[in-house]
């Protein structure tokens, strides 16, 4: 489960929702979660301003930085 | 949400793409675009290089326009099923609704939009037989009972295939 599938259940939010909030499709929102689309920045920001949370807990990737 | 302006509104229906034109979206069209236009710009160059070959060799002008206008409208169909085999595999066309109530309001909305394509089908292939030639007076073939009934049933045919082919487009959230 990706962090942004986890923090949309926890706020609540279906995709169509947070889709709805963040002027996006489900679609998008769908393709973010499971790591099949990459988000502009402003999108991230947009998602983490709904969210109440912050891109480092939504976006990073953990295991990407334990490599380095 | 993007405002829905001409732009806007031109792309959703050449692309026949539902909802909110976002990123993700507007980035897949225009690589379906960008596929879309290298193939016609090459095409053009070579139709037009053959057009001029044709008419340096004297062929007939109709038959080089007869060529023409074929190869041009089986490019376009072939662009055309390009397009929405593409927009439909990438799912850029899904309806998405997430509770019960929106989903019959859709297949409702659905259902009177497939009747009157149906309708409108119904007419304009009507139209389009008349023109094709008949040993009968044009009143004759307007009434003809067999005529207008085989083209309901084509225009039913044409109805509930619009009405599935809408219908597949709905995403239910669970």
């Amino acid at each position: 489960m990706s962090k942004l599938h986890f923090y949309r259940k926890q706020a609540g939010l279906s995709q169509a929702k947070l889709a709805n909030l963040v002027e996006v499709s489900r679609q998008t929102i769908n393709l973010i979660e499971n790591h099949k689309y990459n988000p502009s920045l402003h999108l991230c920001i947009r998602i983490a301003k709904v969210l109440g949370s912050d891109l480092n807990t939504l976006f990073w990737e953990d295991s990407d930085y334990e490599e380095k | 949400m993007k405002k829905n302006n001409f732009y806007t509104k031109l792309i959703k229906r050449l692309y026949g793409t539902n909802g909110v034109l976002d990123e993700y979206k507007l980035q897949k069209i225009n690589s379906i675009g960008n596929v879309s236009f290298m193939i016609m710009a090459v095409y053009t160059l070579i139709s037009s290089f053959v057009v001029t070959l044709m008419m340096s060799w004297n062929v007939s002008l109709y038959n080089i326009l007869i060529i023409y206008t074929a190869t041009n409208f089986l490019v376009l169909m072939a662009l055309l099923a390009y397009i929405l085999i593409a927009v439909s595999k990438l799912k850029l066309d899904e309806i998405s609704v997430d509770d019960k109530p929106n989903y019959k309001k859709r297949l409702a909305k659905f259902r009177k939009s497939a009747i009157i394509s149906g309708i409108g089908f119904f007419f304009v292939t009507r139209i389009l037989s008349l023109f094709s030639p008949a040993d009968i007076t044009l009143l004759d073939r307007i009434v003809s009972p067999k005529d207008n009934v085989i083209q309901l049933i084509e225009a039913l045919i044409f109805v509930i295939f619009m009405y599935i082919v809408m219908k597949r487009k709905i995403y239910q959230e669970k």
